[in-house]
């Protein structure tokens, strides 16, 4: 049977005075070790909420959480020693080289002095930026900060990763670069991966199940090929269109025949 | 028929200017205008009553011309800084790129920006014309010739503020262009007001006006001072106050005139002409910075931090502190400051026996000024950042051990230099005394860090426009010198006694001590708000 290495029970997140805003509502999710899980879901539907709870960055209003069998509310260390995020929007030192920043990220992480240094080596190298290791971060191509971050959040190690838009800010070139690594980490180095975002073709073709979530509520779970088939669709883009509600309005695009345009 | 394009930009620039008091935007002309006809009307003759005669005397006297090209040359420079110097603290590129991509030209650009800024210019420059008309009205000069007085003086400010303009598009567009460019226009940005500052304190208390009145001194000056446009206009206010209700057709008031009209023209259509070259999105260099590593100093800084994580921890926050040439100048500003009030406040007061020496005094109100520049930092890079300090482990608070350790590692040694060498060169300095005063100087330093510390992350402020950092830099100048208050009215026990139970040196410990206990409390306050952070 495999061991279940995240897994939530009514994870709830809310906001505002009365609670109006729901950005996560009474999540319900398996993931397993070494598996590859993609939450799916539009802009605002919750994904990044998902991400922070589950790294102990934010506190649940509701329900638990556990990672690696930390509760993360209650073993808050303990989930965050296990896990490395990539988030959608990271902050970054800009005046930092590449190798600085490692090197702030493992102290940050408690890695020790003559592991680290081996480690950012081995990073820099396998990252391709082993020649650009002592150059200032703010000379970066949004590429290769991608690069710098996802090696910043395997610094120490962890058995659980977290990609929050791993490839949405990259070019084709960036992004396919990405999704290998992504794909290295869950085939050779026996990762287990939750990754967010609304890019379609990227959850496709990297996860092995999938979650659709929508105004903070998980829709749908289950493999690619289970929620075409629950949904009725041909394709997965049809099936994220008719369980989100998203509609083509062909009225929209009418004004175009309307308006007089030189 | 279209709008003209600069106006479209000068719009642009006055709804992003207004942008905070969007509310206000429909009687904000009202506003505006209501607000110059009551300077005008109200406070400038208040103001102008009580030093009339001073003023009046001024304008006669035979030292004026000079005087009066002096203030309005500084007037001028100050006009071309200001455009300047806010340009260099922006970040243009991303607005400039969707100017240039739309089919206009770079003249527009520049027209635009300059005009949608021009009501806020009009309102700085309406401070000193007010005062101008009201010293005029009180001389006897006519409506007609004051209007004339108003126009000239307008144009003369303006004029400073278009070149400004026009130099400022062509430095930020070329140090925009990179990150360290970007970094060097910051770092200028404050580096440009020190002549200004140099030049105020040469005036205000170095007799720099009285010099320059004297015919023997100052040939170089009085010829440089000639050439500026500021003071043709200046020529023009004097003629004339001293001819109140005298024609207006004189021939020196005409070329005067003539002059300032000619060269605000003549800016404008070299504006127009350099427009396309300032608006340049051309990459002037593709290479990035290599930094080395680590050498003795930054080895030191880790030592300091105890090694380890956190050593590792400071040595990263310190870097990158250090590496942005803007913290350097800024620190640098605030020295020159300091030193000028050394140079020409100071030796204007004998202290006497028991009384606190006048370098420390000034110090404890100046220097707190150079800890909020180095620590108001602490959350003004982002939320984002501060989340890589959420997600690892027990991280937050290491953060905020390592934000203070930089603090001290910057203030410390360059508030108690600058005491110890400003009490040096006091006379009749000794070295027991030089000594308190410096170590008195490291003890305050070391807690206000820590204050300044806590306020900034009571109520923290995660960008450099936000108006909470505005807050926080009143509360940690303020509550600084509210604590020195009190901690003089406690040692003199609510001012009941003459001298403060162990004198000022008492008072200064008291003041250490509540900075220290008052800023580990908001440092406290400020862990739970950072770990609360949503």
């Amino acid at each position: 049977m495999m061991k279940v290495v995240i897994e939530t029970e009514n994870l709830s997140k809310y906001y505002g005075k009365g609670k109006e805003i729901k950005a996560l509502d009474g999540l319900n999710i398996e993931v397993f070790e070494g598996e590859t899980f993609g939450l799916l879901g539009p802009n605002g539907a919750g994904k990044t909420t998902a991400v922070r709870l589950l790294n102990g960055i934010v506190k649940p209003s509701g329900g638990t959480a556990r990672v690696n069998g930390f509760d993360v509310v209650q073993q808050e260390d303990d989930v965050k020693r296990v896990t490395g995020v990539l988030a959608e929007s990271p902050g970054l030192y800009d005046k930092l080289s590449a190798r600085e920043f490692l090197e702030f990220m493992g102290a940050l992480y408690d890695v020790s002095g003559d592991l680290l240094e081996g480690r950012i080596d081995e990073l820099l190298r396998l990252f391709g930026l082993h020649e650009r290791g002592d150059h200032l971060i703010e000379g970066y191509s949004s590429g290769m900060k991608q690069k710098l971050l996802i090696a910043a959040a395997l610094i120490h190690d962890p058995p659980i990763l977290f990609f929050d838009e791993p490839t949405s800010t990259l070019d084709p070139r960036a992004a396919h670069m990405v999704k290998g690594l992504i794909q290295e980490l869950a085939d050779t180095a026996g990762k287990t991966i939750f990754m967010c975002s609304h890019l379609l073709p990227v959850v496709e073709e990297l996860c092995d199940r999938i979650g659709i979530i929508n105004n903070g509520r998980l829709i749908a779970v289950g493999t690619i090929d289970e929620i075409i088939a629950q949904s009725g669709a041909g394709t997965l883009e049809e099936a994220f269109i008719a369980l989100t509600g998203g509609l083509v309005n062909d009225e929209l695009l009418a004004w175009r025949e309307q308006v007089a345009l030189p | 028929m279209p709008c003209p394009k600069w106006l479209v930009i000068a719009r642009n620039e006055y709804r992003v200017s207004t942008g905070r008091i969007r509310k206000l935007r429909p009687v904000l002309p009202i506003l505006f205008v209501a607000s110059i006809a009551a300077y005008l009307l109200i406070v400038a003759p208040m103001i102008v009553n009580r030093y009339v005669g001073d003023a009046v005397a001024l304008i006669l006297s035979q030292i004026a011309v000079s005087q009066v090209r002096v203030i309005l040359a500084t007037l001028f420079l100050y006009s071309i800084m200001v455009p300047i110097q806010t340009a260099l603290r922006q970040e243009p590129m991303g607005q400039l790129e969707i100017y240039l991509s739309a089919p206009l030209g770079a003249g527009d650009v520049l027209l635009g920006e300059f005009l949608g800024q021009l009501p806020f210019y009009s309102i700085f420059a309406s401070i000193p014309a007010g005062l101008l008309v009201a010293i005029m009205g009180s001389m006897g000069v006519g409506v007609g010739q004051q209007g004339i007085v108003v126009v000239v003086f307008m144009i003369t400010v303006f004029s400073g503020l278009w070149t400004g303009n026009v130099i400022a598009a062509v430095v930020k567009t070329w140090l925009g262009r990179t990150a360290k460019g970007r970094d060097i226009g910051k770092a200028l940005a404050m580096a440009l007001a020190l002549p200004l500052v140099v030049l105020y304190y040469a005036m205000a208390y170095g007799g720099l006006l009285t010099a320059i009145a004297d015919p023997d001194v100052g040939v170089l000056m009085k010829g440089l001072l000639a050439l500026c446009p500021s003071s043709w206009g200046g020529d023009v206010i004097l003629l004339i106050a001293r001819s109140p209700g005298g024609l207006l057709v004189d021939p020196r008031i005409l070329m005067g005139f003539g002059g300032v009209v000619a060269y605000f023209v003549g800016m404008l259509w070299l504006g127009e002409k350099i427009a396309d070259r300032a608006y340049s999105l051309e990459p002037t260099a593709m290479t990035a910075t290599r930094v080395g590593r680590d050498g003795v100093f930054y080895g030191a800084v880790r030592a300091l931090g105890g090694g380890g994580s956190l050593g590792a921890l400071l040595v990263s926050i310190f870097k990158d502190y250090a590496r942005r040439l803007e913290n350097v100048t800024n620190v640098s500003y605030i020295l020159m400051v300091l030193i000028m009030m050394n140079v020409f406040i100071t030796p204007q007061y004998q202290v006497g026996p028991g009384e606190p020496p006048v370098p420390l005094m000034m110090a404890l109100f100046i220097l707190p000024i150079i800890t909020v520049m180095v620590t108001g930092d602490v959350t003004v890079q982002g939320r984002e950042l501060l989340y890589i300090y959420k997600k690892a482990p027990d991280a937050v608070w290491r953060f905020l051990k390592a934000m203070v350790l930089k603090s001290w590692l910057v203030v410390v040694p360059v508030a108690t230099g600058t005491v110890l060498v400003t009490s040096l060169l006091q006379p009749g300095a000794t070295l027991a005394g030089v000594l308190v005063n410096a170590g008195l100087m490291a003890v305050f330093s070391t807690a206000n860090a820590v204050f300044v510390t806590g306020v900034f992350l009571v109520n923290p402020a995660y960008s450099d426009k936000s108006p909470m950092l505005f807050l926080n830099i009143f509360i940690a100048l303020f509550g600084g010198i509210a604590l020195f208050a009190a901690s003089l009215y406690v040692s003199t026990m609510g001012f009941r006694l003459q001298d403060p139970v162990m004198g000022m040196t008492g008072v200064s410990l008291l003041h250490s001590g509540l900075n220290l206990l008052l800023g580990y409390a908001a440092l406290l306050v400020g862990r739970r708000r950072l770990l609360g952070m949503e």
